[in-house]
């Protein structure tokens, strides 16, 4: 009872729900733009939550993600392009029902699907994130170094390169993580006696440089591209006879949804396509699939967005990224001095839950604004990349020199812009890199501070049951990507 | 080239021209409005942090000026120095000097000397305290002095070449026990858990750091590295009364660039005294453990300052971190 008149509270502060409101209306048009989403946008506005309490932040954060999760499905649908890549298989039926002049009933179906995927999920969080919790004290260094490397394994299936390339890209990010004074000897690492250095390489400027930056390079190369748009008349609810197709299909991504998004790595994206090729699997008209099927809507979305709650589980209760935005808003926990992990729940119940509250209302709010503004959001998709992109390359710049005032910072973004430019053209993902440079420094530390603790001995990892159960289901993880990529080629 | 690609690339290239070179000097235009700039070298929630922070508070309202944080991290404190020292010396800055700037400048990690600096006033005093399990036999500093004699105890400490695990060894050097196996972390948190779980024998810690599980009873404080006990803790001994005279602490004051005219610096020292002795200061002081003893003026903090910077070098000397 008490733990839910926490979760009420943002409703009873106007100033988070102000917060609420800007963070999923913010969220929405990022979802909406192509190549943004709540990814970058996270990344973005980060250092401006500096300037708020860690709840706020948090919770402006936690908004983003919800609404532009959903927003994906909004470009998706209307210009086959998905605002984000989770929204990818929603234009796999999406666009075809909307090229039938069923737009509205597309993105109704988009809506309530995301809508009750992300609640189903906040549920989700709720009660388990706490159940892992209880492990706290359970969770000393050597169980850290085997969970950091189970995230680790995850590499390979996570972003959309290959498995070769993402760990390629994971060992780079790792690479990075060295780079500053060494902790535990306090010698400098990589920094050519450069002092600015010796702190490390920031998530910010990395991740701003990585997404937004490489985006929009990425963009410069598709300036007069024009997107093909459909007709929107309205967008209405879809009919009784849609729920009673859909309900099954919408409970079902949603527990997908949640169940993929709780392992650490995994994301949206695949959640996705796993909710889209179950709801064909169970459909009673599979060969409606891929020529606007209201299932194959449902499916995808229900899971896309069901995976935002699951991939807070592990980000909250274990300090490991769920998912790419995730890897964000642990950042956001970071610099705000707020250490996520099972600790959190004995000493800031009132943060953590005031946090599930606000997703519980994004959810709702992006319902609302959905319904009433995804028609105006569409419209976002014609201002042109030559005004658009620098206006974001502004706000980069702009956030990245204000978190330390250093203008390395900004020095460092623009490289990784360019670095991610490079990636992004030749396959490679870009979510690895920010993967292994947070967990890069918590394998490294933890291991040495483990064997420190060991006296030496190796085997002394075996002798802890937490660990172990980690390091086999490393092993299990990687077996992972031949599975995924045999459960692609069936969808396609 | 499309003509497009181009009207794209000149945008971008106006727009970066603009934000890389323009916002130092947009940030320097602000500054000279008025504002005193207040230099720290910490992270966004840190001790040195909040401790700038909460003198802002009211030195705002007492100085009758408005006063920026301003966030210089890098090379433990040198590079906040190094941008101390590209300012003017006009008394319109303010550096927060810790601990931590003592190792780096004892490090050469800084060309910048004490002689540099114009110290104003000390903002906390937080003595190193040797914390442990309640479960543990070595909560009683008796116990703990004899098991350490027998056998090395694994000591949590904050980073290496710092305050932490000079603690650590000069303790176990002066009181000749047996050297302390040193495992470092990033933080404090892990360090509580750690201890709590068995896995380290000792936390090196200040009292706010562990305070909710001292208050718990989850966590004891075994030996303090104090002159006198400290009151929230009166049971603890401290070092020098087990007959081992070891005394550190974790220091954070606030110095500006020698050369400033003499009234405007006391009129600094004035006005953050003034500002520290107010209400918010004390009970933040409390809230961390400490009293308003913390506080002392320029005088007293410039000499504490060549104390521990000596204390500091002669120590990482030993300890091989410098020749």
């Amino acid at each position: 009872m008490e733990n839910l008149l926490l979760m009420m509270a943002p409703l009873f502060s106007s100033k988070l729900l102000l917060v609420l409101f800007f963070g999923t209306l913010f969220g929405l048009i990022l979802g909406v733009l192509p190549g943004l989403g709540p990814t970058t946008g996270g990344a973005l506005i980060l250092p401006f939550t500096m300037t708020l309490d860690p709840l706020s932040a948090i919770v402006l954060l936690t908004s983003i993600y919800c609404a532009g999760t959903y927003g994906g499905a909004i470009t998706a649908i209307l210009i086959n392009t998905p605002g984000t890549p989770a929204a990818a298989a929603t234009c796999l039926d999406g666009y075809p029902l909307a090229q039938k002049g069923e737009a509205g009933r597309a993105l109704g179906m988009a809506t309530v699907s995301s809508t009750v995927g992300g609640i189903f999920s906040v549920i989700i969080l709720v009660f388990f994130a706490p159940l892992l919790a209880k492990l706290a004290y359970e969770f000393g260094q050597p169980e850290y170094f085997a969970l950091a490397i189970f995230g680790l394994t995850m590499l390979a299936s996570i972003g959309d390169g290959s498995p070769i390339k993402n760990l390629i890209a994971g060992a780079f990010g790792i690479l990075i993580s060295t780079i500053g004074k060494d902790f535990m000897t306090s010698i400098d690492r990589f920094t050519y006696g450069i002092n600015e250095l010796s702190e490390g390489i920031g998530f910010i400027p990395v991740v701003v440089g990585l997404f937004a930056i490489s985006e929009m390079l990425t963009q410069s190369t598709l300036l007069n591209q024009v997107f093909k748009r459909v007709a929107l008349k309205a967008v209405k609810l879809p009919s009784l006879n849609d729920y009673k197709l859909t309900w099954k299909t919408i409970l079902r991504s949603s527990g997908i949804g949640s169940f993929i998004g709780v392992l650490p790595a995994e994301g949206g994206t695949v959640a996705s396509l796993i909710g889209y090729s179950e709801a064909k699997r169970f459909s009673k008209k599979p060969e409606d699939f891929g020529k606007g099927s209201i299932e194959g809507i449902a499916g995808a979305e229900a899971a896309n967005n069901a995976a935002t709650g699951g991939a807070m589980v592990p980000t909250l209760a274990l300090g490991i990224p769920g998912s790419a935005t995730t890897a964000v808003i642990l950042t956001g926990l970071i610099i705000h001095g707020v250490r996520p992990g099972p600790d959190l729940f004995r000493e800031q119940p009132e943060f953590l839950y005031g946090i599930f509250g606000a997703m519980l209302i994004a959810n709702v709010l992006f319902f609302i604004f959905g319904f009433f503004g995804a028609k105006i959001f569409a419209r976002i998709t014609l201002v042109p990349n030559k005004i658009l992109w620098p206006m974001i390359f502004a706000v980069s710049v702009c956030g990245t020199y204000s978190l330390s005032q250093s203008i390395i910072d900004v020095w460092i973004m623009l490289l990784f812009g360019v670095i991610g430019f490079f990636m992004r053209r030749y396959g490679f993902s870009v979510v690895p890199v920010i993967i292994g440079l947070i967990l890069g420094e918590l394998v490294e530390g933890t291991l040495r501070q483990s064997l420190v603790i060991f006296d030496g001995n190796w085997l002394m990892f075996l002798t802890r049951p937490i660990a172990l159960t980690f390091f086999i289901l490393s092993l299990i993880a990687l077996a992972f990507p031949l599975l995924r990529s045999k459960k692609r080629k069936k969808i396609l | 080239m499309k003509k497009s690609f181009k009207l794209f690339l000149a945008t971008a290239f106006l727009v970066t021209e603009f934000f890389v070179i323009a916002l130092p000097m947009l940030t320097t235009s602000a500054r000279a409005d008025g504002a005193i700039q207040a230099i720290t070298h910490a992270g966004f929630g840190g001790g040195t942090d909040v401790t700038t922070r909460m003198m802002l508070l009211r030195a705002r309202r007492v100085l009758k000026q408005d006063m920026q944080l301003v966030n210089k991290k890098g090379g433990g404190g040198a590079v906040s120095m190094d941008y101390m020292m590209s300012l003017p010396a006009d008394g319109q800055h303010t550096l927060t000097w810790t601990t931590g700037h003592a190792v780096s400048m004892a490090l050469g990690k800084t060309k910048v000397k004490l002689s540099d600096m114009q110290p104003l006033a000390r903002g906390t005093d937080d003595p190193q305290l040797f914390v442990v399990n309640c479960k543990a036999d070595i909560k009683d500093a008796k116990k703990f002095i004899s098991a350490q004699k027998s056998k090395s105890l694994k000591y949590g400490t904050t980073h290496v070449g710092g305050i932490d695990d000079v603690s650590a060894i000069a303790f176990t050097k002066k009181g000749g026990l047996k050297d302390p196996t040193i495992v470092a972390y990033k933080g404090v948190a892990p360090i509580k858990t750690n201890l709590i779980k068995g896995d380290i024998d000792v936390g090196v810690l200040n009292l706010g750091e562990a305070l909710t599980e001292i208050n718990e009873g989850t966590l004891c404080v075994s030996i303090v590295l104090a002159n006198n006990r400290m009151a929230k803790i009166g049971d603890s001994p401290t070092a020098t009364e087990l007959g081992i005279p070891v005394v550190l602490s974790t220091v954070r004051g606030f110095v500006t660039k020698k050369g400033a005219p003499a009234e405007r610096v006391k009129e600094l020292e004035a006005g953050m005294m003034k500002a520290m002795s107010h209400n918010y200061y004390k009970n933040f002081l409390t809230e961390i453990g400490l009293d308003e003893t913390s506080v002392v003026g320029a005088d007293e903090w410039g000499a504490q300052m060549e104390v521990m910077l000596a204390e500091m070098t002669a120590q990482l000397k030993a300890l091989g971190y410098t020749n």
